[in-house]
Parts: structure tokens; C-alpha cells; sequence
């Protein structure tokens, strides 16, 4: 069978003496749709930035599509590549923030082809074509010309999703994108990303809303601790956890 | 009433000194300080520390002393400046230092997760600063700047010490002359008045501008 | 010894240095009266911009614009020279002191207003609640409060005028600047004599702002 879009394989990270990581292994293949649970301090969303290499893992090591990602090998030893290898391969990941982080000096529209025109080298007539077309599909197409400030946090989230699609991602990472948003602003963001993954966006969502991670994802990840306790389908998951702690876990949310 | 005349004109030429000296300056000190500034988030600790003694040398040691090094002394070891080089060099330098501590502060204004947003669509370390940072940090910047430019109208004043003819010198010159001191420097200090109005009018609408939002992020 | 290391300035240093040192008491002086005026008439200036008072309030405004816009130096020829002509004739060195204390002085009084107005406006109201009037609220709970805020830019101004005593020179007060102005017409050696003042200057100020820096640290952690 194919190899995984994207591999991580090992991957421990210290902050100082905080050991965040434990040895996690994550696989993701084409198409696939994958949201890692777990409580807040587990190192989901550490693990999630270490795909795009936002962190550096303490050891261990990322492979896009089979070909180590943040690092290369030189004379068989594994070192650290450029800043600019790494750019390149970041154009192939998309990554949406918890707060949202649109640039705040620009349009709506300006946000969406930055990447494409800066990093790709696209025109800005073509740029601005796909970036309509985002929008469109975000259901944002009025709000071209505002400023972040003019935006509620739902529309903020939506157009960071179509600045991240502008970059044409074979990969799409999610970082608690709604868990900054107003309880009333989440059904929108979980809307636009419900859709992607019909679309069959590959995607890695690290999320609290475990409704829509059993609607959505093909496999759920629990994590505790900085270790995976336990990881399968979402109604193994969700309605016969094999381990305790995952059944403790979602009891607790259940409870809320 | 001639003798106003001719005061007025005189004042009117020195006044074209004092925007000259005050924008070579401003030039000076913006391109420098920010370049500086830009400079220390990029580069190795040597180097850092190496423009942190500049600063702090030109931020502890008055500016006066710092013109007469420039045009006295430079002119003992043969760098002879004309009084204008000199003056506009010596406020320029001087004003780095300011201009590269507001820029600092503003570079660490912007939100962290801009520059990982930026990492994030694929842009190398230089095109975030570039394209994400810069832009914003200067906004964040503007206002400071602004504060800036007015007091440096002022600070030509000093340049009479190292006798360009602006305001402050001809003023000299001409009390000398007239010996209408008080009537003179009050008309010295309404022109500067003037001239910094519409800088100080600038400064605060930017600040209100900024303020209600426009750099803001997430 | 020292001519081996500074050449011909080596001999001429130890020469001028007790000249020299005898302009840093000028400065020092003239600084430290200069400052004391700044903060009477920075505090006056600001409780009349605060009060309810109008003909206290646009005075003291309008007083605060004109002396922030225009320079210090133009201030100082007016006191020295410019109230010549209507008999009040004050010596080079009380000119700069009234000159340097009621210019800073405009700038103190923002750092004061501010300071106040950042305490709280809940403390003041309990003030009046239990029936003291604004004087009393004023001096026994907002201005302990206020002095908190307004330590550090106080010392940061204190120190700018500290370097800015250095235009005093060019109305011919005994400052160090003046004695270095003299010395180079003795001695010839421009660039030596006027690093060694701005070493001098540099010795004094920036351990002062390190203490300030280290002060705001402390007690503002934020801004870090």
C-alpha cells in the first residue's frame, strides 16, 4: 500500500525538564481524517505542531510522504536542514491556530494570496481569482476588503482556513480551531471543516468537540500524559473504550 | 517696523535650515535605527551586544557633547564636516539610538503567532520579517516615531552650537544686533511652535488611528 | 605612563581633570535644583490640569503645550537674555535653573497626571465615602499609591536633564561642558577633551539608568 502522507515516528520533545513527549508514533495516510483527544497538558497540540515541524522534536523524527521533514541527511548523519528546505515543505501543510493569527496589516483577501503570490510566485490577478473562490466557499465572499478587526472570531477562523487552502495543502492541521470562538461561532468553523473533509482533505484535527471528531474523523487518537493510550476507530473509540483512562477521559467530558 | 522686516526674513531663511537639519536627521535616525533594530533580531550575540554599546553610549551622553565630538573633534584628526553635515549626522546618530529602541519594542509587539503563521504558509525567516513583521511592527512603531520627529524640531536648536544658521543662531545673531531680545526669542519660540504643530497634530491622529485597531490580530 | 597609553593627551589629562571634576559639581548642581523645581511645578501643574477648576485647568494646559513645543534653549535665552529688557536680570546659573525647572517641569507634571489617574478611581470614591475631602483623599491615599507609578519616569526625566544641563553651556554657565569648551581653546585637543566629558557623562548616567531599568523590572514586570 501506499506509504503515510505524513509519519511521526518517536517523537519525544522536552521543554527544559517538562518531558511533554513520550515516544508518540502518528501515521496518517492519504485522505485520511485523524483527531487526537485527550486532556489539556497531554501534548496533543505539541504533537500536532511537530508535523509542520513548528516545534523540533527533542528526538524522534517527521516524514512527509516518506521524505524527512525539518532535517536531512548529510554523509549518513541526520542534521537540521535550512530554513529555506523547510519553508518548502511547510507550503505543502496547512495549519489553522487557535487564534486564528490573520495578518493583521492586511485585507481579507491580502491574507488569503500573501503565500501564493510571496512563497509561490504566483500572479496577483490569478492569486486573487483562487482567493475569491475561497472565500466563496468559506461563505465569506462579501468580506474581501475587511480588516481583521471588522471580523467576528468565526469569520477570523474561516478566512484563516482559506488562507491555509490558498497554499494548496496535501495536508491540513487543526490546532483547537474552535475552541477560542464563542459557543455560538463554533457550528460555522466546524461547518467549513465538516466540508473539507468530504472533499477528502487529508487532515490531523486536535479538538475538544467530540461530536463532530466522531462525525468527521476515520481515526481517533486519545492521549495522556504525553504518551497514546489508545487509538482506533471513532465508535471503537467513543462507545467501547479498550482503556480506562480513555473511558475516564470521556466520561468527564460527558458529564460537562 | 523695518527693523521686523528685516528680523522676519532672517528668521525665514534660518527656518529652512531648521526643517533641512531636522529631516536629514529624521532620515538618519529612522533609516539607521530601524536597520540596527532589524539587525539584532537576526544576528549572533556579538553583534547584538556590539550595537547595544552604541545605543547606550548615544542614549547616556548628552547631545551636545556628541556634536561637539562630530564637528570639533572629527575636524582636529582632518574629517573637517561642514556645520550642517555635522549637525545633521550628530542628531541623526543620536536619534538612531531613540528609533532603535522604539522599533525594538514594537518588533516585540507583534503577536508571536504571526511569525508562526507566516512559518506556516511556507515563508522562509527573512519574507516573514519581510511581509508579516516589518509591516506591522511599524505600525506599532508610527506614533513613537511621531513623538519623535516633534522633539527633534527642538533639538536643531543645538545645532546653533555648532553655528549652522538656523533659528536658534540667528536669533543670537540678531539680538546681537537689535538688541530686541525679548521680542525676538518670543518670535523664535512661536515659529518653532508653528513648525512643530502640524508634526504633534500628526503624531496624536496616528496614535488615535492605531489605536482603534487597525495592527490588531487575533 | 598615561602618555605612553594616550599619547600627548596623556600629559594634558591629569592637567585638566581637577577642571574638569570641578564642572561635574556645576552640573550636578544645577541639575539637581533644576530638578527639584521640575517637581514642584510638575506637581502643581498637574493637580491644576486635574482640577474641576477651569481657570486652574486651561492655564496650566495651555502652559504645558507652549513649553512642550518649543525648545529648551529658546527657553533659557528668553530667561536669560529676554527678561533683560523688562529689568529682571538673573544670573547665568539661576537662568538655567529657572529656565531647566519650568521646562521639565511641564513634562513631570504628564508623568504626574498620569500616575494619579492611574490610581484606581474606586480608591478616591471610598475616600469621599467616609467624608474626606479631595485634598485628604489626595495626600493620604492616591499620591502614596501614585508614587509607585511615577518613580521610574521621574528618575528617566531626572537623568535626560541631567545631560540636558549640558546646553546650559551655551548661555556661559560653569558646567562641565563649558569647562571642556575652555580647555580646548588652552589645550587644542578638541576630540580627546570632549570624549573624556562624554566618558564622564556616560559614568554618571548610565549606572543611574541600569537603576531605573532594574527598578521597572521589579515593579512592572509587564513591560520586560
Amino acid at each position: 500500500m501506499s506509504q503515510p502522507l505524513i509519519r511521526a515516528a518517536d517523537i519525544h520533545k522536552k521543554f527544559g525538564h517538562l518531558h511533554v513527549l513520550k515516544g508518540v508514533h502518528l501515521s496518517v495516510r492519504r485522505g485520511q481524517k485523524i483527531s487526537l483527544i485527550g486532556p489539556s497538558g497531554s501534548g496533543k497540540t505539541t504533537l500536532l505542531r511537530c508535523l509542520n515541524f513548528l516545534e523540533r522534536p527533542s528526538s524522534g523524527h517527521v516524514y512527509l510522504d516518506g521524505k524527512l521533514l525539518g532535517e536531512k541527511e548529510v554523509k549518513g548523519k541526520i542534521v537540521p536542514c535550512s530554513d529555506r528546505e523547510l519553508a518548502r515543505d511547510r507550503t505543502q501543510i496547512g495549519m489553522v491556530f487557535q487564534r486564528f493569527n490573520l495578518f493583521g496589516h492586511l485585507t481579507t483577501i491580502d491574507n488569503i494570496t500573501l503565500g501564493p503570490t510571496k512563497v509561490l510566485g504566483m500572479h496577483k490577478a490569478e492569486a486573487e481569482e483562487t482567493a475569491r473562490l475561497l472565500l466563496a466557499k468559506v461563505g465569506l465572499a462579501d468580506k474581501e476588503r475587511a480588516y481583521t478587526d471588522q471580523l467576528s472570531g468565526g469569520q477570523q477562523q474561516r478566512v484563516a482556513i482559506a488562507r491555509a487552502l490558498a497554499m494548496k495543502p496535501r495536508v491540513m492541521l487543526f490546532d483547537e480551531a474552535t475552541s477560542a470562538l464563542d459557543p455560538e461561532l463554533v457550528g460555522e468553523v466546524l461547518k467549513v471543516m465538516q466540508d473539507l473533509a468530504e472533499e477528502g482533505m487529508t487532515m490531523v484535527i486536535v479538538t475538544h468537540e467530540m461530536a463532530f471528531a466522531e462525525r468527521v474523523s476515520d481515526r481517533v487518537v486519545f492521549m495522556t500524559d504525553g504518551c497514546v493510550v489508545e487509538e482506533g476507530s471513532p465508535a471503537q473509540i467513543f462507545h467501547e473504550p479498550q482503556q480506562e483512562r480513555t473511558a475516564a477521559f470521556l466520561k468527564t467530558i460527558s458529564d460537562r | 517696523m523695518e527693523t521686523y522686516a528685516y528680523i522676519l526674513r532672517t528668521l525665514a531663511h534660518a527656518c529652512v535650515w531648521t526643517v533641512t537639519v531636522t529631516i536629514a536627521a529624521f532620515v538618519i535616525a529612522f533609516v539607521l535605527g530601524s536597520i540596527l533594530a532589524i539587525i539584532t533580531t537576526l544576528s549572533s550575540r556579538a553583534v547584538r551586544y556590539l550595537i547595544y554599546a552604541y545605543v547606550e553610549i548615544f542614549r547616556n551622553t548628552p547631545v551636545l557633547v556628541q556634536l561637539f565630538i562630530i564637528y570639533f573633534g572629527l575636524g582636529q584628526i582632518g574629517f573637517k564636516l561642514s556645520p550642517y553635515s555635522a549637525a545633521a549626522l550628530g542628531l541623526g546618530m543620536n536619534g538612531s539610538a531613540t528609533v532603535f529602541e522604539i522599533v525594538r519594542s514594537s518588533l516585540k509587539a507583534v503577536d508571536r503567532g504571526q511569525y508562526e503563521a507566516a512559518a506556516a504558509i511556507g515563508m522562509t525567516r527573512i519574507q516573514s520579517i519581510r511581509y508579516v513583521i516589518i509591516p506591522q511592527a511599524l505600525r506599532i512603531a508610527l506614533p513613537s516615531v511621531g513623538n519623535y520627529a516633534v522633539g527633534l524640531v527642538k533639538d536643531t536648536s543645538l545645532a546653533s552650537a555648532v553655528a549652522v544658521p538656523e533659528l536658534a543662531f540667528r536669533a543670537r545673531n540678531l539680538v546681537g544686533e537689535t538688541y530686541l531680545s525679548t521680542q525676538i526669542y518670543l518670535i523664535v519660540a512661536a515659529i518653532y511652535f508653528v513648525l512643530s504643530l502640524p508634526l504633534m497634530r500628526l503624531a496624536s491622529r496616528l496614535e488615535m488611528k492605531l489605536s482603534s485597531g487597525r495592527h490588531k490580530n487575533a | 605612563m598615561l602618555e605612553g597609553l594616550l599619547g600627548a593627551y596623556g600629559s594634558v589629562l591629569p592637567l585638566i581633570l581637577p577642571d574638569l571634576l570641578g564642572g561635574v559639581l556645576g552640573t550636578l548642581r544645577l541639575a539637581c535644583l533644576a530638578f527639584a523645581l521640575a517637581l514642584v511645578v510638575g506637581l502643581a501643574l498637574a493637580l491644576a490640569k486635574l482640577s474641576d477648576n477651569r481657570a486652574l485647568r486651561t492655564p496650566a494646559s495651555i502652559y504645558i503645550e507652549i513649553i512642550r513645543g518649543t525648545p529648551a534653549l529658546v527657553q533659557l535665552f528668553l530667561v536669560y537674555y529676554g527678561l533683560l529688557s523688562i529689568g529682571v536680570k538673573f544670573n547665568a546659573f539661576e537662568a538655567a535653573v529657572i529656565g531647566l525647572g519650568f521646562n521639565v517641569g511641564a513634562y513631570v507634571a504628564e508623568i504626574f497626571r498620569a500616575g494619579i489617574l492611574a490610581v484606581d478611581v474606586g480608591q478616591r470614591e471610598a475616600c469621599y465615602a467616609i467624608g474626606m475631602t479631595r485634598l485628604k483623599a489626595m495626600r493620604y491615599v492616591v499620591l502614596p499609591q501614585a508614587v509607585r507609578t511615577v518613580l521610574p519616569p521621574l528618575a528617566t526625566t531626572g537623568i535626560s536633564l541631567l545631560k540636558d544641563t549640558s546646553i546650559a553651556a551655551l548661555i556661559s554657565v560653569p558646567d562641565l561642558l563649558l569647562r571642556a569648551r575652555d580647555l580646548t581653546s588652552e589645550y587644542f585637543m578638541p576630540l580627546e577633551i570632549f570624549i573624556t566629558v562624554g566618558i564622564i557623562y556616560f559614568l554618571i548616567c548610565f549606572p543611574l539608568s541600569i537603576i531605573v531599568r532594574a527598578m521597572e523590572w521589579k515593579w512592572h514586570p509587564e513591560t520586560r
